[in-house]
């Protein structure tokens, strides 16, 4: 009976959806590299990818291929990457806190952030030093959580949200007594407009370095995701049922955290696909970690992507993405929820 | 006896008169005293307001705004300032006592009304924001001031000749108005006969990722139109400011920045050779001719709408981008001219140097973090 | 035959000091197809008692064996292979389905970056059948009633092929239907050769399927034995402090059972 895997949800079998949904996140990419300031051809943009690897003669100006390959490809990798990657942490903190209101920021990650960028950007002002602080200070912000946390040498769940509270406060109120002393003219809005996130710095030299490190996080997740489905049970069913909680649980915040603290060092403060994603996730195939993990990867790469073409080539500035990412989001959430009704 | 009656009454009627006026009159006195020792300034929005004569306990927030009390020579008329103005190096390089002066405007716009009323000010100048501010919660008088990002000289000469008729320094107001006039002049001079296909394409670039910008509806269009360039940024509209941002600036995609394809590069942080090294901006013609400059930085950055930097600025940016139409003209000596003649500081060759490399920025970024 | 799981002088405390005990000193023994009931008032121990042996919890001392060996040094999947512990509990935040939740079992039998296979999905399957709830397989167990929740929960504990299952309290808050179906669970999971641990708080269950009984008190066993010798007028007044009469039954029950009046 097992094998015939028929689902509530929208009556597409899981396998053929991830399937359909590898496709939508292809031809979103292709649709991202085509779009922009000017619009150039699909089948010039896979030349141009494709004479990276075999010799074709360029019969296009060099400008074209700098902005297919420097410059919308890393951005196209970074949206892909951090949308997927957020997404995901969402997906298995929801999943470990047992709490389907849960972001992937909830032990710290983007108040660690937020603080590390905001004294970059006043002492240093160079993009690779505002990178490294938010991704050193993220760390250390959730390994001030998780330190806060133990409790005779265990982790309750309650006190780990708890200290993820409190050590969120206490670095976000670092940040605003920055923001106080900044230079209105140019620091302030250097913030800000970090602090609303944008994939708009994304370069190569970032993705060789953040790359790997989304992906591992991506891939350890991906790899014990049905274990995630325990977690879900509670600690001591997921003990009774032979798991090590306290190794897995340790497991699934460093990777989430590894991702998050990536995605924010090079995309800013990004919210709502870390906390929706996975509800959408959920609508199409249903809580089991086993399909929803990689359903979320595609859905929450596709969409970051989708939504960061609209907010470089929608209007000659930029629109801030953490904006974006909620203005289209939100439409498209109360759809689902309204057409599946079947709650989650 | 009709006469003796007529006299008697009228030696009453004037006694009773002259002891009116007897009484009355130290008082009238001291009324005509007291309107000799105010007067009526109109601010910028056309309010009238009643100052105290003489003026010399006034407190000045905004800013770009704060140097010109320094062109006008009115220092010793302010008794408080902005934060932002005290950090500047190059003002405490020749103002020393600007340390001590209370500072209950912060940099991010939050102002300590207890410092405020603590320096004791008969008047304070502010824009509207700050200004409705100290009025709700004090009862010093404000003149407003109208400073935004999309006025450029015109808007930039009514301030002067406001503040100098706040400060009675009318003389000194209008010798940097004819200084401005002049600049503008010999630039325009210069660089009016260019023909449209041969202007050079300028990005004047804000943050750390230099893709943050004024729109072609500000100040920073005019300057650079008169230093006979073409702005990149015409398309731009930032007029009005942003939730959160003071300005009115806006961010761009790097895309962006390569469809305009300027031929020039103004920076504001960081190294032309990070650029140079950078795949992203390897395509820009800017880059591509190594035509990519880092602004200089008096007592503010020259980006902003600040007295110094609308004479200088655009000499400067036509200088850079026209050199052979600019043989003739040594920056050092115009920037140490303009400070020595304006605002009576004379800089030294290090200082003026310094200036022009864009490194007293820094020291300003320095300053916040001692905080 | 050797006991599956023989407990020995085990003891649970929340401090280092063993007079605040939870429970002290506790033995017994599981052989195949034994129901082993125990009985107790409320906040006795007996909960946190089932859940030391049955691993869920650590820090007590005294020894577990499990087939002989020591359940302290076994990996937490060893020990889920052999005891599957039914808890009392809630359904979970998110709508499971009935047969993901029952999968879950196959757990101790899988590496850390597996998940089920076909085989494991049949194995939940037979225990699905074998509980009566194959019919809610795809039922979210959010929109389950207490009783299926309580079979579901059976059912995954079934799914781990454990040679003793522990059950705490499988039948409170059941109607007195669904308290007979678990019952019937029990004793045929007995009967397919399982060891059987079970806390309740009906000496009638106690009477329907045990084959031994103990009555804890103040955190210890104080009385141990066939449910007709421990389940007496005496033992249930010094337990419960209120008077009980124990009777045999005829009229095709054909046992003891206890009645009680105000």
């Amino acid at each position: 009976m097992s094998s015939k895997d028929k689902w509530a949800g929208i009556g597409i079998a899981p396998g053929r959806l991830i399937v359909l949904l590898a496709f939508m996140l292809g031809a979103v990419a292709v649709i991202a590299l085509m779009l922009g300031q000017s619009t150039i051809p699909a089948a010039t943009i896979v030349k141009i990818l494709a004479s990276q690897l075999f010799p074709i003669d360029r019969t296009w100006p060099p400008t074209l291929e700098s902005i297919v390959l420097d410059i919308r490809l890393p951005r196209l990798l970074a949206g892909i990457l951090v949308g997927a990657g957020l997404s995901i942490s969402g997906a298995a903190f929801q999943g470990l806190f047992r709490n389907p209101l849960v972001s992937p920021h909830i032990l710290g990650v983007s108040a660690g952030a937020g603080l590390g960028a905001a004294l970059a950007i006043l002492f240093f002002g160079n993009i690779v030093a505002i990178q490294l602080f938010s991704f050193i200070f993220s760390l250390t912000a959730v390994s001030m959580t998780y330190g806060l946390s133990r409790v005779y040498r265990t982790t309750p769940i309650l006190m780990l949200v708890l200290s993820g509270i409190i050590v969120g406060a206490l670095f976000s109120s670092c940040t605003s007594l920055l923001k106080y002393i900044a230079d209105p003219v140019n620091d302030m809005p250097s913030i800000v407009f970090w602090m609303l996130g944008s994939l708009n710095n994304a370069s190569n030299r970032d993705m060789i370095i953040v790359g790997p490190i989304i992906l591992i996080g991506i891939s350890v997740l991906l790899l014990i995701r049905w274990r995630i489905n325990l977690l879900a049970m509670g600690e001591e069913d997921a003990r009774a049922l032979g798991v090590n909680t306290g190794r897995i649980r340790l497991t699934i915040i460093i990777c989430a955290t590894m991702i998050s603290a990536a995605a924010v060092s090079i995309a800013g403060i990004i919210g709502w696909i870390g906390l929706v994603i996975p509800h959408i996730g959920r609508l199409l195939v249903g809580p089991d970690n086993k399909y929803l993990l990689p359903v979320v990867v595609l859905v929450g790469a596709s969409y970051l992507v989708a939504v960061d073409t609209l907010a470089r080539s929608a209007f000659a500035s930029e629109i801030p993405i953490g904006i974006l990412t909620a203005l289209v989001g939100a439409p498209i959430f109360a759809y689902l929820l309204r057409k599946t009704r079947s709650g989650w | 006896m009709k006469l003796k009656h007529l006299m008697k009454n009228i030696t009453i009627y004037h006694c009773f008169i002259l002891c009116l006026i007897t009484l009355i009159l130290p008082a009238a006195e001291g009324l005509t005293q007291t309107l000799e020792k105010t007067r009526l300034i109109t601010d910028m929005h056309g309010k009238k307001v009643t100052v105290p004569v003489p003026l010399n306990r006034v407190a000045l927030f905004g800013g770009p705004s704060g140097q010109i009390a320094y062109i006008l020579g009115a220092r010793n008329q302010l008794c408080a300032v902005t934060s932002a103005l005290k950090g500047s190096e190059l003002i405490n390089a020749f103002d020393p006592t600007i340390k001590s002066l209370p500072g209950p405007r912060s940099v991010s716009g939050q102002i300590n009304i207890e410092e405020l009323v603590l320096s004791n000010p008969q008047l304070v100048i502010a824009g509207t924001m700050d200004g409705s501010i100290v009025e709700k919660k004090t009862k010093i008088p404000v003149a407003y001031t109208e400073s935004n990002m999309n006025h450029g000289r015109d808007l930039l000469k009514r301030e002067i000749r406001f503040y100098a008729s706040v400060f009675q320094k009318e003389e000194r107001g209008e010798k940097y108005i004819a200084y401005l006039e002049k600049t503008i002049a010999f630039v325009t001079s210069r660089t009016a006969d260019i023909p449209e296909e041969k202007k050079k394409k300028v990005f004047n670039a804000y943050s750390h990722n230099h893709l943050v910008t004024l729109g072609g509806d500000t100040f920073m269009h005019e300057r650079i139109v008169t230093a006979g360039c073409i702005d990149a940024t015409v398309e731009i509209r930032t007029s009005g400011s942003k939730e959160g941002l003071h300005s009115g600036l806006t961010e761009i995609s790097q895309e962006k920045v390569l469809d305009w394809n300027p031929d020039i590069l103004i920076i504001d942080s960081g190294k032309p050779d990070d650029l140079y090294k950078d795949a992203r901006w390897k395509n820009i013609k800017a880059v591509r001719n190594r035509q990519v400059y880092i602004q200089p930085t008096g007592v503010f950055i020259w980006d902003r709408p600040t007295a110094e930097a609308a004479v200088l600025y655009p000499l400067w940016l036509a200088k850079t981008v026209y050199p052979e139409r600019f043989k003739d003209v040594n920056m050092m000596k115009e920037v140490k001219r303009f400070y020595s003649e304006v605002m009576f500081f004379n800089l030294s060759d290090t200082q003026a140097k310094a200036l022009l490399d864009g490194s007293y920025k820094r020291s300003i970024d320095a300053a916040h973090g001692k905080w | 035959m050797n006991p599956l799981v023989d407990v020995c002088n085990i003891s649970f405390s929340y401090s280092s000091d063993k007079a605040h005990s939870i429970f002290r000193d506790v033995s017994f023994s599981i052989k195949q197809g034994d129901i082993f009931c125990i009985l107790g008032p409320n906040g006795t121990g007996k909960t946190t008692l089932l859940k030391c042996v049955g691993n869920v919890i650590q820090g007590w001392s005294g020894t577990v064996n499990l087939d002989g060996r020591d359940i302290s040094i076994l990996k937490t999947s060893e020990v889920a292979r052999g005891i599957g512990y039914v808890p009392q509990n809630q359904a979970p935040s998110f709508p499971f389905l009935v047969r993901d939740i029952v999968v879950m079992g196959r757990a101790p039998h899988l590496n850390v970056f597996s998940s089920p296979s076909k085989n494991d999905r049949d194995i939940a399957c037979d225990a699905m059948e074998m509980v009566g709830i194959l019919p809610l397989a795809e039922r979210p167990c959010t929109m389950l009633s207490g009783g299926e929740w309580q079979l579901t929960l059976i059912a995954r504990a079934l799914a781990q092929e454990p040679r003793v299952m522990i059950l705490d309290e499988p039948a409170s808050h059941l109607d007195l239907g669904n308290q007979l179906r678990i019952l019937r669970v029990v004793k045929s999971l007995a009967e397919s050769g399982i060891g059987i641990v079970m806390a309740t708080h009906f000496p009638d269950h106690a009477f329907i399927v045990a084959t031994e009984t103990a009555i804890m008190n103040h955190g210890i066993i104080a009385h141990r034995g066939p449910p007709e010798e421990v389940i007496t007028d005496r033992n249930m007044r010094e337990t419960y402090g209120v008077d009980v009469k124990v009777i045999q039954v005829g009229e095709g029950v054909g046992r003891k059972a206890c009645f009680t009046s105000l």
